[in-house]
């Protein structure tokens, strides 16, 4: 995967590149903002990280140039802590995803494959199958090896989407906003609940689990096989 | 006379303006002073002008009143004469009689009296008269009038005012020099213009020297404030204890000198704490790192020491990202990004949200149905409000306890109160709780920069409302919110 990454700190740039070139993405990088837009227009990226603060054209000014002559590369968002206007402003734009400096490698890697696969994911008749997990988005409808499992309406939407991004780890961060909303992102404990209420439903009493951690980040929903203890 | 004053203030505007353009910046005092004394020009104009008409009015009204008593004095002797004595004895005594009274008349008088017979022929004439003819009007000679007044130019400076009036067998015509009467009206005008300046002058003088008086206790609050730095806050303005508006001004900037000390005093505690809170956790990751570089370790040693690093380093930027939040909440919400929040579904998916971790600990969370009401303000800092006081009320209940959600609406507020029936928060840490890192004797043993409260003040306070803690401990401890609302949802 081949990502364009925007940034003017050189620190910043020097590891973030280097974490994600040792997770076995294809990295360039830019200074500022017009060098960017140059680079993001002229070559073919699966996924454009932004900082919003950059010198000469910022991030906003970068992804308004490159929507407005129809590029549609997917765009991740870094910007300072808590600026809501930001992230509201940036989605608006027409950004992917949108993480908040400062944030754990881990978190960036996972919302930059979730970004990246946003456009191929989508099943054509919206139905998930995992191993002998079926979930339906269409009829709401759940069933492990043949036989039908209940949900709440929450966990259905938690499994929902972990069931889109099977294979790939989703961060705490990720299911709280998607499936609860922005502000509650802090209490992972009690996220951790939630998908430990789903795994019991969905996992009890299979020797195969499905539902995985990953460990300090989040949690993925895949098939390991038999000796898998999740 | 308003166009006039108009005149004057444009006329004192430019005055001023022109004081300006030279560089000289006029202080207040000296500025009421120019404007008292303009507007008392315009008054004294005024008031000197009245005098002046009316008194010359009068002065020449006695003029013609002393004519006028000489020549009604001579007719009825004229008339008593006439019934006793013939034509020529009465002619004889009258040249006698106007001699005489010319003669004992004061000079300067310029007194002349002259008798004329029927058609206006003089018979006889003394003083300034003499030798005169002064025709007899029209009117009288035709006897539609007995009497009349003018003046009239004998040579000399000044013009004479003579009283004509009908006499037995014809007119008697007195004349007086006005010069006299002349000279007392243009006193009272030389006195009016000499004293109009001074007084004026004298007036702005008096004006200037009050309104400094009146201004000097300002100056002193203005010596006192500006004495007044970041370093000796405590220093306040001297009041006089009259309890005037100088007073009050005094005592308003000693209390917003007052809240400003508040303010830096908070602000100071809030960095030490801030510091305090910082540099545990620092200390740590220093210390870890330092062990490990000691001496060389296995592979795993390093791996498992960077680990809980890094967790120190997240667990401090969780930290330091609270006291961004609060610090943002503290500025507000930008207008652009207000928009209408309905409580009842983020309340609805709160106790979602929370119910299985409160579960899995034993605590019963309830909440709703939840009125159909509107806020307006941001989402995502809303439900951060209320999830902190969830929050909260799950981590200091207990397996058995029972957390309640309310929300109703009173006054055009929206009331929600987090209530719990768990262990409770003492009397004397109640008034604490809202403050930055004040973390009372039930939070010690807890995680966290304590910064989950003081947050949801600063949410509330961000979109107009307030938040209030009460608590019975061991029986119920309740978080109350109340936000103005927008709508109906």
């Amino acid at each position: 995967m081949k990502i364009l990454y925007v940034e003017d700190d050189p620190e910043a740039q020097a590891f973030v590149q280097r974490a994600l070139r040792e997770s076995g993405f294809v990295v360039d990088t830019a200074g500022d903002g017009a060098t960017g837009l140059e680079l993001a227009s002229a070559g073919a990226y699966d996924v454009l990280i932004l900082d919003v603060k950059l010198p000469g054209l910022d991030g906003f000014e970068v992804l308004r140039r490159l929507r407005s002559v129809g590029n549609e590369v997917p765009v991740l968002f870094l910007t300072a802590q808590g600026e809501v206007g930001h992230r509201i402003h940036g989605l608006e734009l027409g950004a992917d995803d949108y993480l908040a400096k400062p944030f754990a490698l881990a978190e960036l890697l996972a919302r930059l494959r979730a970004v990246a696969r946003r456009h191929q994911r989508q099943s054509p008749d919206g139905v998930h199958r995992i191993a002998d997990l079926v979930v339906d988005s269409e009829r709401h409808y759940v069933e492990r090896a043949g036989k039908r499992i209940a949900l709440t309406p929450k966990e259905f939407q938690l499994l929902e989407y972990l069931a889109r991004n099977a294979g790939y780890v989703v961060s705490r961060s990720m299911i709280a906003e998607k499936i609860w909303g922005h502000g509650f992102e802090s209490y992972s404990n009690a996220i951790d609940v939630h998908v430990n209420n789903l795994r019991r439903k969905l996992d009890r009493g299979h020797a195969r689990k499905l539902i995985h951690t990953a460990k300090g980040l989040g949690y993925v929903l895949e098939d390991r096989g038999e000796d898998e203890t999740g | 006379m308003f166009a006039r004053r108009a005149q004057y203030r444009a006329g004192a505007a430019v005055i001023f303006r022109a004081l300006e353009a030279t560089g000289l910046r006029l202080s207040i005092g000296v500025r009421w002073a120019l404007r008292y004394a303009v507007a008392l020009a315009i008054t004294l104009t005024v008031f000197a002008g009245v005098v002046y008409v009316a008194v010359s009015r009068r002065i020449n009204r006695e003029a013609h009143l002393v004519t006028r008593i000489h020549a009604s004095e001579l007719v009825e002797s004229l008339r008593s004469q006439s019934e006793e004595h013939p034509r020529e004895a009465v002619l004889a005594w009258l040249a006698e009689r106007i001699e005489r009274t010319v003669r004992e008349s004061p000079p300067d008088l310029g007194l002349g009296i002259q008798v004329l017979d029927e058609q206006g022929a003089p018979l006889a004439s003394a003083g300034s008269l003499r030798g005169e003819r002064l025709a007899v009007p029209g009117d009288l000679l035709r006897g539609e009038r007995d009497s009349a007044l003018r003046a009239v130019n004998l040579g000399g400076d000044h013009a004479h005012i003579v009283s004509v009036m009908r006499a037995q067998g014809g007119f008697v015509q007195v004349a007086i020099d006005s010069a006299r009467y002349a000279e007392n009206v243009a006193f009272v005008r030389e006195v009016l213009q000499v004293l109009l300046p001074i007084t004026i002058v004298l007036t702005g003088g008096l004006g200037w020297l009050l309104a400094r008086g009146s201004l000097a206790p300002i100056q002193r609050i203005n010596q006192a404030a500006r004495r007044i730095s970041g370093a000796n806050l405590d220093e306040s303005i001297p009041t006089s204890g009259s309890g005037d508006e100088l007073d009050q001004l005094a005592e308003t900037l000693n209390a917003m000198m007052g809240r400003i000390r508040d303010g830096m005093e908070r602000i100071r505690r809030f960095n030490a704490n801030a510091a305090h809170e910082l540099r545990t956790p620092l200390s740590h990751v220093c210390g870890r790192i330092e062990t490990v570089l000691a001496r060389p370790r296995r592979d795993e040693e390093y791996r498992d020491a960077l680990a809980q690093v890094l967790a120190e380093a997240q667990g401090l930027a969780v930290g330091v990202n609270a006291m961004l939040r609060l610090a943002q909440s503290e500025a507000g919400i930008p207008r652009e990004r207000r928009e209408r929040v309905a409580l009842g579904p983020l309340l609805e998916t709160l106790v979602e949200f929370f119910e299985p971790l409160a579960e899995e600990r034993g605590i019963t969370i309830t909440g709703g149905p939840f009125p159909p009401v509107a806020v307006e303000g941001d989402g995502s800092w809303l439900r951060q409000l209320f999830s902190n006081l969830v929050d909260n009320a799950v981590k200091y209940c207990g397996a058995g306890d029972r957390i309640r959600l309310e929300a109703r609406l009173e006054d055009g507020e929206v009331r929600v109160r987090v209530s719990d029936d768990g262990p409770g928060i003492a009397k004397e840490e109640l008034p604490e709780i809202f403050e930055r890192f004040e973390r009372g004797a039930r939070h010690q043993s807890r995680p966290g920069f304590g910064l989950g409260l003081p947050l949801a003040r600063e949410i509330a306070r961000a979109h107009g409302g307030r938040i209030a803690a009460e608590s019975d401990p061991g029986r119920e401890t309740t978080l109350t919110v109340w936000l103005p609302v927008t709508a109906a949802a």
